[in-house]
């Protein structure tokens, strides 16, 4: 009897492991963007900017909905209280209190540090299931943090992505990413991206604490702490609009 | 004694062809004390516009700053300290300003038209920049005012006028976005098309608050009594300081005027031997005309040397005539263009603000170049008589005077 117990727990631990195996690069992203491209999110952030070993504190609050609009509002520093970011559609918004009105950023821009942290805007607003714009591959599994991971390996299928090529390491538990590296075209490293947190919020395994390394930049590291996180809540449309944007 | 007579009745033997050899030397002469002149206003205009707009006689940066200079890099500004101040040399220094440069991008909508603000001193900024001078409507601005002066290329692509509102949006020094409404106080115009088209300046302490720069500044530059002592005054600082002290001679640019003025040289090769042939070829006409009159001297004993001595100072009263001409021709004319000027304004209009010169080119005549010219011309003409005089003297007396 103990014998024909311990063989249909073989049995199981095989077939689990069939399973893991069995599976794709492509469907194990896809579980990663089941957790992280949400419909909805309201959140209020902390990001420190750290620039030659000085840090800087900024907080901000904002809304996404969708991969096509997106708002975001500085409350701290003093120096950077009000200033606001709209998305709608490709299109970015900034406002600066001291000017009084909305400026359009230009495209180009969208992929410079945002709020001098290691974010670009585009980073920061980013909510598309990478599953439609890369060729994903699994090229094995490694240990990180302590933690089983698969190792993927993305390639742009279509041309308007901030990153050609992404190297990302997922948890074999959680299907979340714990670590990315972002790279150019020409195979330059641009930035590396770890995960410390997550929170799980409804259906999701929502990443909450991020820290972006710049490789562009020297000595420079940025930490998003999300809080308050809200997801696929309802978001009064008239946030995102440029009227509200502009508002006294 | 006797030569000098002969060579003088000689010269007036043959009026017409002694002064066009004269005159053609006299216009090489003046040519090229002209266009030394002119090449000596080039350079000054353009280092005096480097020293005024861009790097005053001496410029301090950080290291890093101008390793990156390209990319405007206002992380990496200078902290204006009191012991910044106290540790420059007393001695040999005029004027000191920190400026701040940044880049911005404007527009209406959209920010589309790049553009180069200056953070500038409007005080000490007269004596150097001087742009209180170049303003072509409105005024100047000062201290403390939310105000801009831009220039008048950059104000027509904008389409802003005087009492117009400039909003300038630009990154801090930490990288975060920044903006501010100016008034639009004044327009200038420079007369170098690159910067008029680029340009706007703002007052040190707003720049410093618009940029997150309190107390700093991205450069120092310095304007010293004796621009000669620059160098040597550079070299005090920099012992002093950790920092890039560049004096305005070290300046690139104008590293670069001086390697162009290797190419400007072999333009007056040109002139050089166009002159040099049209004294060739009178001196050879001379000669040859004469052969039969020199058989004669010959024959009738006188030597060699006394012959070549002969010939050579005919060359030399052409040259001396012709190099005295062309010297008070080109002095004159050189000095009447150094407080004339020629106006390239054309030119200059559509130039780069990387190579700022104009609008108008006074000339710069110095005695050293006027001496030269006269000195040179001199000089070339009796050396390129003496090849058709050396071939003359091997003649046989009887040969000579066979000659038709």
């Amino acid at each position: 009897m103990r014998d024909t117990k311990s063989i249909h727990v073989a049995l199981l631990i095989l077939a689990i492991n069939t399973f893991t195996f069995a599976q794709t690069g492509t469907e194990i992203i896809e579980r990663v963007d089941d957790n992280t491209v949400v419909v909805s999110s309201g959140y209020n952030a902390k990001m420190l900017v750290s620039i030659g070993g000085t840090v800087r504190e900024k907080r901000f609050f904002g809304y996404t909905e969708g991969k096509k609009l997106a708002y975001m509002e500085f409350s701290y520093p003093a120096r950077d209280k009000g200033t606001r970011f709209l998305k709608i559609e490709d299109e970015m918004w900034m406002y600066l209190p001291t000017v009084e009105r909305a400026t359009k950023i230009a495209g180009h821009m969208l992929r410079q540090s945002m709020m001098g942290s290691d974010f670009s805007y585009d980073d920061i607003v980013e909510n598309e299931r990478l599953i439609k714009l890369y060729d994903i591959e699994l090229v094995g599994t490694d240990s990180l943090y302590g933690k089983e991971c698969f190792a993927l390996e993305l390639t742009a299928k279509v041309p308007e992505v901030s990153y050609y090529f992404r190297k990302i390491w997922v948890d074999k538990d959680m299907y979340v990413a714990v670590k990315a590296e972002l790279y150019a075209k020409s195979g330059k490293l641009m930035k590396e991206i770890a995960i410390s947190d997550f929170k799980r919020i409804g259906r999701y395994k929502y990443p909450t604490s991020i820290r972006m390394v710049n490789k562009l930049r020297k000595d420079t590291y940025t930490e998003l702490i999300l809080e308050d996180v809200e997801l696929d809540i309802k978001i009064p449309d008239r946030i995102f609009t440029k009227a509200y944007l502009e508002r006294k | 004694m006797q030569l000098f007579r002969l060579a003088y009745r000689n010269f007036f033997r043959n009026t017409r062809r002694s002064i066009i050899s004269g005159i053609s030397v006299a216009l090489a002469i003046t040519a090229i004390i002209v266009m030394r002149s002119y090449i000596s206003g080039i350079f000054e205009n353009i280092s005096g516009n480097i020293v005024r707009l861009i790097s005053g006689h001496i410029r301090i940066t950080t290291t890093e700053y101008e390793r990156r200079e390209r990319m405007i890099p206002l992380s990496e500004s200078l902290e204006l300290t009191p012991q910044f101040y106290e540790a420059l040399p007393e001695e040999g220094i005029a004027l000191t300003s920190p400026r701040i440069k940044f880049g911005v991008l404007l527009g209406e909508e959209e920010l589309n038209i790049p553009a180069l603000g200056y953070a500038i001193h409007p005080e000490k900024e007269r004596d150097i920049a001087a742009l209180n001078k170049r303003l072509i409507g409105g005024s100047y601005i000062n201290s403390g005012e939310r105000a801009a002066i831009i220039g008048s290329g950059l104000a027509e692509r904008l389409e802003v006028t005087i009492g117009d509102t400039l909003t300038i949006i630009t990154r801090t020094a930490y990288d975060s976005p920044t903006g501010m409404n100016l008034l639009v106080k004044g327009i200038f115009h420079i007369g170098i098309g690159g910067m008029d088209r680029s340009l706007f300046y703002i007052p040190l302490d707003v720049g410093q608050e618009l940029l997150d720069l309190e107390d700093r500044a991205t450069e120092f530059v310095i304007l010293v009594n004796d621009p000669n002592d620059a160098i040597d005054i550079a070299r005090v600082i920099r012992a002093r300081f950790d920092l890039s002290v560049v004096p305005f001679q070290h300046n690139p640019l104008l590293r670069y005027v001086n390697t162009a003025n290797v190419v400007f040289s072999l333009f007056y090769l040109v002139v050089l031997l166009v002159a040099c042939s049209t004294i060739a070829n009178t001196m050879l006409m001379i000669v040859f005309e004469r052969t039969k009159e020199i058989g004669m001297m010959k024959a009738l004993g006188l030597t060699n040397l006394s012959i070549v001595g002969l010939l050579t100072i005919e060359a030399g009263i052409i040259g001396t005539l012709g190099s005295a001409m062309g010297t008070i021709l080109g002095g004159v004319l050189s000095y009447w263009l150094k407080y004339q000027g020629i106006d390239i304004s054309m030119a200059s209009s559509s130039s780069s603000a990387d190579m700022p010169f104009g609008p108008i080119i006074y000339l710069e005549p110095t005695p050293l170049i006027i001496l030269a010219g006269f000195l040179f011309g001199l000089l070339i003409t009796i050396v390129v008589a003496l090849l058709p005089i050396s071939r003359v003297t091997k003649l046989e007396p009887a040969k000579a005077l066979k000659t038709i």
